[in-house]
């Protein structure tokens, strides 16, 4: 569904992300793993043609065969951005914002849709949701939100930049699950983060970036294979350190 | 080993912000409003026609028949005065709002796109900045002909570049925003971002400056006029009074007095609204700490 070929960005002369090439096909879970610098962001700046204007990037990058146009966001492309609290305009409600997103790509303009946007993402009283502005919402709220909004949109790909990062690691188990519905609506899914439990749990193919290379690329089911990069190697075994259930509880909620 | 944290020193404080109270908004949106009903209801309000020459009783003192008196060609002064404020309001409101057109045009132009219309419109808006707008006002008057119209231009040309500056800066603001690329990433265009995301905000900070710019504008438009150069008699205009009453001011000052006087009231009025609408949005961008530092120093 996306193919990147040789993807570079580079900031002046200084090269942020070299050579990358990847493809993630229709219905797939690719997670772009990496520390933070890795250049994982600006990648999937570089997919959704949304680079700062102080960077360029070169290389290629087709989707479904097709090269980039404008329209093709919203329709083809989504995105569910790092931080949900900074992406909606406070000056206006949820109800508002859904609107004027839905009006201009077309789609039904309806409260009863956007209702049941909000209640397929597993928020309670969508309408006093839809009265609402951004500020009067938690974090795991507004993200739940944009989840919604590009399940509902339809897009063939989504993009998911670090969708949970702001929240807790019990929640993040049912944001992943919100987002596993791209697959019942076989829409491609790419997350982005830099949490390996997270790339375990989701991914059905795992891109290892570091210092803006793509190191590896394989089947989640062949993480601890002995096949895999030295550095992602030594980042794992570090993450399993961290992550050792020393005490040998389990949380009960 | 006790070790006390030193007291910040005075001078870094963020300046206090002077409390407004709220008698003293009402005062003054209670006289714009007078003013407003004052050029609307100007024929109403008016006693005698504006330009009514009458000789035989020019120059005359204030009394019951005229208010004010008369001035040189016997016109009665207050009626010319009611008439000075429709025509003074009307066209500073149509400076304002023209003005406020090409800044946002050229500022939203200029911050949004960015690159070479950001770079071409800026030094155009460089060019206009580079000179005194009194000056550049002469030129364009001395270009353009006197008249109601071209003072119009003159002073739409010599002022558009301040606010398009002002845009620009805001639009650069807000374009780096996290929920501007939110909704280009859900398939928003360049024109419903910059209707629903941008103009807003930009339009509100303008508005502002537009109010406190608004004595600075009725003194250049009165400028204007008592030079000569830009309304032109018998229009009753409160620069042309001032204008028309030179040859009077040691036999009859009030001539000029009172036009001048109505000058500086609207110039007071609209400069400390203004100052009170950019002191409520600044109190936004203040930690509450600071407005109880100004709580204790008054």
């Amino acid at each position: 569904m996306i193919r990147v070929n040789n993807l570079s960005i580079y900031c002046g002369s200084t090269k942020l992300v070299d050579n990358v090439s990847f493809s993630v096909k229709k219905g797939e879970t690719a997670v772009l793993l990496g520390r933070s610098g890795s250049g994982k962001s600006l990648t999937s700046l570089a997919l959704m043609q949304l680079l700062p204007k102080n960077l360029h990037s070169t290389g290629e990058i087709l989707y479904s065969g097709q090269t980039f146009s404008e329209t093709m966001r919203g329709t083809v492309l989504g995105m569910i951005m790092q931080s949900p609290a900074d992406c909606f305009d406070q000056a206006f409600t949820i109800g508002s914002l859904f609107k004027d997103i839905f009006k201009t790509r077309r789609k039904k303009n309806d409260s009863l849709f956007f209702e049941k946007i909000l209640a397929d993402v597993g928020l309670e009283n969508p309408k006093d949701i839809l009265n609402s502005y951004p500020f009067q919402l938690s974090g795991g709220m507004l993200q739940r939100i944009m989840i919604g909004l590009c399940l509902g949109l339809r897009t063939e790909f989504i993009i998911a930049d670090e969708p949970t990062s702001d929240i807790d690691c019990l929640a993040e188990q049912e944001i992943l699950s919100l987002l596993q519905k791209t697959k019942n609506q076989a829409q491609s899914l790419m997350i982005i983060t830099h949490n390996i439990k997270t790339a375990c749990t989701a991914a059905d193919r795992i891109l290892f970036m570091h210092k803006g290379r793509l190191l590896d690329d394989f089947p989640a089911a062949e993480v601890h294979s002995p096949k895999r990069h030295p550095i992602l190697k030594a980042l794992l075994s570090d993450n399993a350190k961290i992550c050792e259930n020393s005490w040998g509880v389990k949380f009960h909620d | 080993m006790h070790t006390s944290i030193p007291e910040l020193p005075m001078k870094t404080m963020p300046k206090p912000i002077k409390k407004h109270s709220e008698k003293t908004l009402v005062l003054l949106l209670g006289l714009v409003m007078l003013l407003l009903l004052t050029a609307v209801f100007a024929p109403v309000l008016a006693l005698h026609d504006p330009y009514l020459v009458n000789l035989p009783q020019k120059l005359l003192p204030m009394s019951s028949e005229h208010l004010l008196g008369t001035d040189h060609l016997g016109r009665d002064i207050f009626s010319r005065l009611i008439y000075g404020t429709r025509t003074s309001l009307a066209i500073i409101l149509i400076i304002q709002g023209l003005i406020m057109a090409v800044s946002l045009c050229v500022g939203i132009l200029a911050g949004y796109k960015g690159g070479i219309f950001d770079s071409v419109l800026m030094r155009i808006t460089d060019l206009f900045l580079a000179l005194p707008t009194f000056i550049l006002g002469l030129f364009f008057i001395g270009v353009l002909g006197v008249g109601l119209v071209n003072v119009i231009v003159t002073i739409v040309l010599t002022h558009w570049a301040w606010y398009a500056r002002l845009v620009r800066s805001i639009v650069l603001q807000i374009k780096s925003q996290d929920y501007i690329l939110c909704a280009k990433t859900l398939g928003g265009s360049d024109f419903s971002i910059i209707k629903r995301h941008i103009l807003p905000s930009v339009s509100a900070q303008i508005l502002i400056l537009a109010t406190l710019d608004f004595g600075h504008m009725l003194l250049h438009v009165a400028g204007l006029s008592f030079l000569g150069l830009g309304i032109q008699a018998p229009t009753a205009e409160w620069g042309v009074m001032i204008n028309d009453s030179l040859p009077y001011i040691y036999t009859d000052p009030w001539l000029m007095i009172i036009p001048g006087f109505c000058i500086f009231i609207v110039v007071a009025v609209f400069n400390s609204l203004g100052e009170i609408l950019r002191d409520t949005v600044q109190k936004d961008f203040y930690p509450n700490d600071v407005n109880e530092f100004s709580e204790q120093q008054h």
